[in-house]
């Protein structure tokens, strides 16, 4: 390859960092292809991310990884310390570029000779910096909203009035999915926004006329050093301007633009791409007035995106790959295509499918939260749904982001009108109530077109209703327009079975089209396929010897990229062992839906029907449900009994139904005299309340089959209950269980591996936060710290050879008082499988897939795995977006990411950890503390001691500090926010003087005014916030952790 | 209405009819650009040729502003849907042109990569007579296409402008027309024009246009002819059928390509440098021969192509590209301007 590559011997790369809202899996996938260019061209590669749930973090990927901070400190030391010549910052977001653009302020890449690949950073700030960018526009002419930049709130009040003609964006720069961003509708929104917009913003906020409502595309595009520009991708954003793109329903390509039209954007998009001199990846995005047909440009973000992840599974051209070729000097038309291996990079890919993109919004998780998007992101993940109708692929979405048509709406045009995550369903309900099409369109902003595409979904789901039996042409139709067969099996009263069946004697199946890049132009090497109902021609001929892997679909709180990470082991090893390797999966996000990563990649959505018809096209050796998390245990079974022949590989569907039963499973445990928190199943209201009675409180509620504990709560009295039981419609088709809960007992997260007669331990996590703080939420270490963890060995490798377990197993164990009960099993692939494969350096979701493979556990070394050092996994909060809810952790897991520390000691890893959390622990400053009673006598003056101690000063409400006086410790006063007496908390959280906050809410899973008044401010303001005991006196002892002299002691 | 799409090879594709009640011959080739339908299907060099789409969503929007000539000039239509709500059919119908959709376009966009173009019927048929009429019938390009592809009478564009352009039609799409009306004044001269007509009109340089067809074929003979004799007294333009006509008319070799360029999203190649660029050419300059003086500038990426030629000496220029876009990308719209300057040094 000609280019410049031989200037580099060694690069750092700055990785993805945790996942939060608007930087997610999509970091990991690009960050790995980056990886994975720069090895391609000979170059040493190190890596920094302290995720340990991407696959980017394996030790194959780069030449080093490292699990330290993304920061400029953090990165600028590595880069002198690892001698790198070189750096790339546009495959991890905004947190990459920030790093660049920071170190570049400060003359470091020049003072130390060190290259900036792809895009310069003096050409990031144009893109970036809202008021540069906006100069540049006009120096270009190119057209961009009317705007004003601002540094304080006094001159805006000044320049508007109540009555102005509202709305306007307020847009902070530098930031990541939109966050410091709001569209104002009024004065005081404004004022509010804006104010909000200043806590973040580094160069003033600017003020700009909104265009919301107006229609959005998008275009990715590349550029190299020869100024060769192309477009890769366009994209129709469905929900319209005021609605963040990654909230947004998007359609590639382009479907509603003239050609004429379309070239408008595609010539300004180059325009502004060679005016800002982007070199690589770049995103732009246009608004367009659909009556005077006239753009704006909105915003561009130069550097590889959650849209470039999306646009490269939707078309199949690896952006990322090739932003970094090009980065290092190679121009467009001398780098291959590898999806034809004939054409060069130096095309405009062509689509003869239809891609739809659907978010996924965990407001479930967050149900005080408002349901309002806007223009802050929200989403955690996205599906995607490929069709050779519109319809379908939007139906093949639809379902893979969990949405039906059960949910009926008491005020339809409310959620048409304001933005929100039910608004899909709620179109469909308006148009089946007959509201006219022209209306929906106006309320939502939708363009009608794709209000009528809706129509003809509605259309041939009400004939589906109308028919008796189900005949060939009202089949045809409804799986032409991408209705689901246990959506027809609804409608008509059938089982899904009953309708598959029908289905197949009528001739209709569906057949599978290549993603090629090209339009079937060329003969195409990418054994990437999706189906269609339309088709006559099926294109992938059946491979022997294939193994399916189950993808775990969008990335959801609760199930992340851990998942992921586990699939695409899984399917790694089954190429390792000589199999072909097949991917299902839906999400394109993420390493899993790389073409490259498996034999064949079907990008359907992750449900029964979808499974079967690709196990029906391919008759694979066997099917792989662990990895998939628990939605593909959720089918395990009625796929189990379908594909007959074809065998679920691994644990039996038999011990799955065990563990998953809770009935079952206490069964067994009783027979192996395992102990478990009494618990009773409830079947209705009455029977909750009475036996909660019975076990006594407090006690914990939880549905069967959960993903991320959805839907479980603690309550601590009677009235609690009746209160949750008033305010909430519970579903008792299956049964509901009650348990009791136990109070300061100790959690372990266990990890066993088994070939179905030998079991081993993989690890044991102690959680840090006493048992009720959710697994995914609880930061934890490896190896444990206080428990004996011999006897739980002992008694869960018994268990897991009862089960014969082929495979991973996780368990979730509680102790006390030295008495072990057991809370779950989860018999797949855990969340900690990743974190623990990194700690320990072994592969587990291979050795697991080789196990389900006939592999036996004695041909591994897995029984002398000694910890050479602490791990440590902080999970990371989202917080910040949710308007309204509360802070607090328990049984509801509410992190969407998490970060590992490394340390010789637990301090040393607690302390890494933090540090590549996004709120490390102060190094100065002081501590607020706020107790509830309890915790206020049992624990107030030892923590107190402990601050004071650090060297950190200490705050406490009056009535703590009073409590401290009389046991001499001194402490200074922070006063009730809202009250007369200054200072209060939250001006001393504002005013930067308190770091650090404490916050003990009352035992009780409500919160109480004052306490949430100061937990929002800590999040608000970005410092660490602890409102769990454990984990706070652990943080405290930590304050000191950099002063040696005191930490000895 | 279902009906039938028979292919040369005998496959069989069962659709619904659309547009004009009457059955279609062509030679079927496929475009695979997502947008630009009205363009398309009204584009001369269609003339002839069945056009199918690889793009499965047609209709989409309605803009009948973007002809690229006065009516649709592909004989027929394959798409895989077309939006309930598309004025397409009418305008079919309007022009008597029939189609056919619900056809899994893919399929056969494969089957041609592989087998070569071939030619095809549209129509409620039956397919033993279809496949009898398309063995009778000679491929359409042994056909005189362009006959009705170009205007048949003298038209003169003022554009207010020093530069005046003849245009020989061949089947000019308006795209050329109106990039070329940015630099000069139009004369629009049918096919059959000659060299002496020309020499008494006030023109600055000629265009060939784009068109249907072989550029071989014996109806052509007059407009090689013409370029033979004008290409050492004025610069010239030859844009795809314009293009390939240049180069026959100065020796050089022509030969059918396999299945050929139709798209917006190919790349050439020049001086370092790509483009993308508009195609729609089923017909190439071979490299084998090429006559003295001239010189290969542009080339297909992917296949090496000849995509542009330029002579040495004389100010001449040729696209097998379609720099006028319509539909596709704008990026070499320079070319009119390199032209125009040519035009302008020739004069002085």
């Amino acid at each position: 390859m000609t280019g410049k590559t031989d200037l580099f011997k060694k690069i750092l790369v700055i990785g993805s960092g945790p996942i939060v809202i608007g930087q997610a899996a999509e970091f990991d996938y690009s960050g790995t292809q980056a990886c994975k260019a720069l090895k391609e061209e000979g170059i040493k590669v190190i890596l920094v991310n302290p995720n340990p749930a991407t696959i980017q973090t394996d030790p194959d990927v780069a030449d080093e990884v490292l699990f330290e901070p993304l920061t400029s400190a953090s990165i600028s030391k590595i880069l002198l310390s690892k001698q790198c010549d070189g750096i790339i910052g546009s495959v991890s977001g905004q947190t990459g570029l920030n790093i660049i653009y920071d170190l570049y302020k400060e003359s470091f890449f020049e003072k130390h000779n060190i290259k900036v690949l792809g895009t310069q950073p003096q050409d990031i700030n144009v893109a970036e910096d809202r008021e540069c960018f906006n100069r540049a526009m006009a120096s270009i002419n190119e057209p961009i909203a009317p705007w004003k930049i601002y540094h304080d709130l006094n001159t805006i009040k000044e320049d508007f009035k109540i009555g102005d003609d509202f709305p306007y964006v307020v847009r902070s720069s530098f930031t990541l999915g939109g966050s410091g961003s709001g569209l104002a509708m009024n004065y005081n929104e404004l004022l509010e926004i804006a104010s909000d917009a200043f806590k973040l913003s580094k160069s003033g906020i600017i003020i700009e006329k909104s265009l919301v409502g107006e229609e959005e595309f998008e275009f990715e595009l590349l550029r190299d050093h020869k100024d060769n520009c192309i477009v890769v991708c366009s994209m129709e954003n469905l929900d319209p301007m005021g609605v963040h793109t990654g909230d947004s329903v998007v359609i590639s390509p382009v479907q509603t633009l003239s050609n004429r039209e379309y070239q408008i954007l595609r010539n300004a998009a180059i325009k502004i791409v060679r005016a800002l001199n982007i070199i690589g990846a770049c995103n732009i995005q246009f608004s367009w007035n659909i009556k005077t047909r006239q753009y704006h440009v909105i915003e561009v973000n130069p550097r590889t995106s959650r849209s470039s992840a999306l646009a490269s599974k939707a078309t199949g051209y690896p952006i990322a790959r090739f932003s970094t070729k090009i980065a290092l000097g190679n121009s467009l038309d001398s780098i291959l295509n590898p999806v034809t291996g004939k054409s060069y990079a130096s095309f405009e890919p062509s689509m003869d499918y239809v891609a739809v993109k659907i978010p996924v919004w965990p407001f479930e998780k967050f149900k005080k939260s408002s349901r309002r998007i806007g223009t802050s992101m929200h989403s955690t993940g996205e599906v995607m749904g490929l069709g050779r109708t519109l319809e379908e692929a939007f139906m093949k979405a639809f379902y893979s982001a969990g949405f039906n048509f059960n949910i009926k709406f008491k005020n339809v045009k409310k959620y048409l009108t304001i933005p929100n995550d039910l608004r899909i369903p709620a179109i469909f309900s308006a148009i089946d109530s007959g509201i006219d099409l022209y209306e929906i369109a106006k309320l939502t902003g939708w363009n009608v077109f794709f209000v009528n595409k809706l129509k003809n979904i509605v259309n041939a789901r009400s004939e589906v209703v109308k028919t008796d039996d189900v005949s060939y042409a009202v089949m045809k139709k409804a799986k032409t327009y991408g209705i689901g067969d246990e959506d027809i099996a609804h409608l008509t009263h059938r089982s899904e079975l009953e309708i598959r069946d029908i289905r197949k004697k009528l001739g209709i199946i569906p057949v599978y089209k290549a993603i090629d890049t090209c339009s079937g132009e060329y003969d195409a090497q990418s054994p990437y396929y999706y189906s269609t109902y339309t088709g006559c021609d099926n294109e992938p001929i059946s491979m022997n010897n294939c193994v399916v892997v189950i993808g775990s679909g969008p990335i959801r709180i609760g199930q992340g990229i851990e998942f992921d990470y586990s699939s695409v082991h899984a399917s790694e090893e089954i190429r390792a062992e000589g199999y072909k390797s097949i991917m299902i999966n839906n999400n394109p996000e993420t390493v899993s839906t790389d073409f490259d990563l498996s034999d064949r990649l079907y990008f359907e959505p992750v449900n029964f029907e979808h499974v079967a018809n690709v196990a029906d096209n391919e008759r694979p050796t066997g099917i792989i449900v662990q990895f998939g998390g628990q939605t593909s245990i959720n089918i395990a079974k009625k796929l189990a009994d379908y594909i007959g022949k074809i065998k679920i590989l691994g644990t039996s569907i038999d011990a799955i139904e065990i563990t998953e039963d809770r009935h079952l499973f206490s069964k067994h445990l009783d027979k192996y005299n395992i102990k478990k928190p009494m618990s009773l199943s409830c079947t209705s209201s009455k029977d909750l309340l009475k036996n909660a009675e019975q076990i006594g409180y407090p006690v914990l509620i939880r549905p069967s089959y959960i993903i991320g504990g959805s839907g479980v709560e603690i309550f601590y009295n009677p009235y609690e209950l009746e209160e949750h039981i008033d305010k909430n419609i519970i579903n008792y088709d299956n049964p509901v269980l009650i348990e009791s809960f136990f109070e300061n007992a100790t959690e372990l997260d266990v990890d066993i591996i088994s070939d179905g007669s030998e079991a081993s331990i993989i690890g044991i996590l102690e959680h840090i936060e006493e048992a009720g703080v959710h697994s995914g939420d609880a930061t934890m270490v490896y190896p444990p710290i206080d428990v004996d963890y011999n006897a739980v060995a002992d008694l869960l490798i018994d268990l897991t050879k009862s089960l014969r377990i082929t495979g991973l197993i996780n368990y979730q164990i509680m102790v006390k008082n030295r008495d072990i009960f057991m809370i779950e099993a989860n018999p797949r692939a855990s969340r900690t499988i990743p974190f623990l494969s990194k700690a320990i350096g072994i592969k587990f979701a291979r050795i697991a897939t080789a196990l389900m493979l006939g592999h036996k556990l004695k041909e591994y070394d897995l029984n002398n795995i000694v910890a050479t050092s602490y791990y440590v996994k902080v999970p990371i909060f989202p917080f910040k977006r949710f308007q309204g809810i509360d802070y607090l952790l328990g049984p509801e897991m509410k992190s969407t990411g998490e970060v590992m520390g490394i340390g010789k000691t637990i301090e040393e890893a607690l302390w890494n950890a933090y540090e590549s959390s996004l709120t490390p622990l102060p190094k100065s400053g002081a501590v607020l503390l706020t107790l509830n009673e309890s915790d206020k006598i049992q624990y107030g003056n030892e923590i107190a001691k402990m601050v004071i101690k650090s060297g950190l000063e200490l705050y406490a409400t009056p009535g703590l500090v009073k409590h401290l006086n009389r046991n001499g410790i001194n402490a200074k006063i922070a006063y009730k926010i809202g009250g007369m007496r200054k200072p209060t908390c939250s001006d001393l959280i504002k005013n930067g003087i308190i770091k650090m906050v404490i916050n003990t809410p009352k035992q009780s899973h409500q919160s109480f005014r004052d306490g949430y008044v100061i937990r929002k401010a800590a999040i608000d303001f970005n410092i660490p916030l602890f409102t769990n005991l454990r984990s706070a006196r652990y943080a405290i002892s930590l304050l000191n952790y950099l002063n040696p002299v005191l930490f000895n002691q | 209405m279902v009906g039938k799409l028979v292919l040369q090879d005998g496959s069989v594709y069962d659709g619904t009819l659309i547009g004009a009640k009457k059955v279609a011959f062509g030679e079927l080739v496929f475009t695979t650009s997502m947008t630009g339908y009205y363009e398309t299907l009204t584009d001369p060099s269609y003339n002839g040729q069945i056009v199918l789409f690889s793009y499965p969503l047609i209709g989409n929007y309605t803009a009948s502003d973007e002809y690229e000539s006065d009516r649709i000039r592909a004989w027929g239509v394959v798409t895989s849907s077309i939006y309930e709500h598309s004025d397409i059919d009418y305008r079919l119908r309007k022009d008597g042109i029939p189609g056919i959709t619900g056809i899994d376009t893919r399929s056969i966009v494969r089957k041609i990569r592989n087998h070569g173009t071939m030619k095809a019927i549209i129509g409620d048929i039956e397919k033993n007579i279809a496949l009898n009429i398309i063995n009778a019938r000679p491929n359409p390009d042994k056909m005189d296409l362009v006959n009705h592809a170009g205007t048949d009478k003298v038209v003169r564009i003022d554009n207010n402008k020093r530069v005046t352009f003849a245009v020989i039609d061949v089947g000019v799409k308006r795209g050329i027309l109106s990039n070329l009306s940015k630099y000069g004044n139009i004369v629009l001269l049918p096919y059959t024009t000659s060299y002496n007509e020309l020499k008494n009109m006030d023109v600055n340089a000629m265009v060939i246009s784009n068109g249907p067809g072989d550029p071989g074929h014996a109806s052509l003979e007059n407009v090689r002819d013409l370029i033979r004799r004008a290409m050492h007294n004025y610069p010239l333009l030859g844009i795809c059928l314009g293009h390939q006509l240049i180069a026959l008319a100065s020796g050089a070799e022509i030969y059918k390509m396999k299945f050929g360029h139709r798209g917006v999203n190919h790349c050439v190649k020049y001086n370092g440098r790509i483009y993308v660029t508009s195609h729609n050419h089923g017909y190439a300059v071979s490299s084998n021969r090429l006559p003295d003086g001239f010189t290969i500038t542009y080339v297909d990426i992917n296949d090496g192509t000849i995509e542009g030629l330029k002579h040495k000496d004389l100010p001449i220029i040729t696209t097998q590209y379609h720099p006028e876009a319509a539909p596709g990308p704008n990026d070499t719209s320079f070319i009119f301007d390199e032209f125009h300057k040519m035009v302008i040094d020739f004069d002085r």
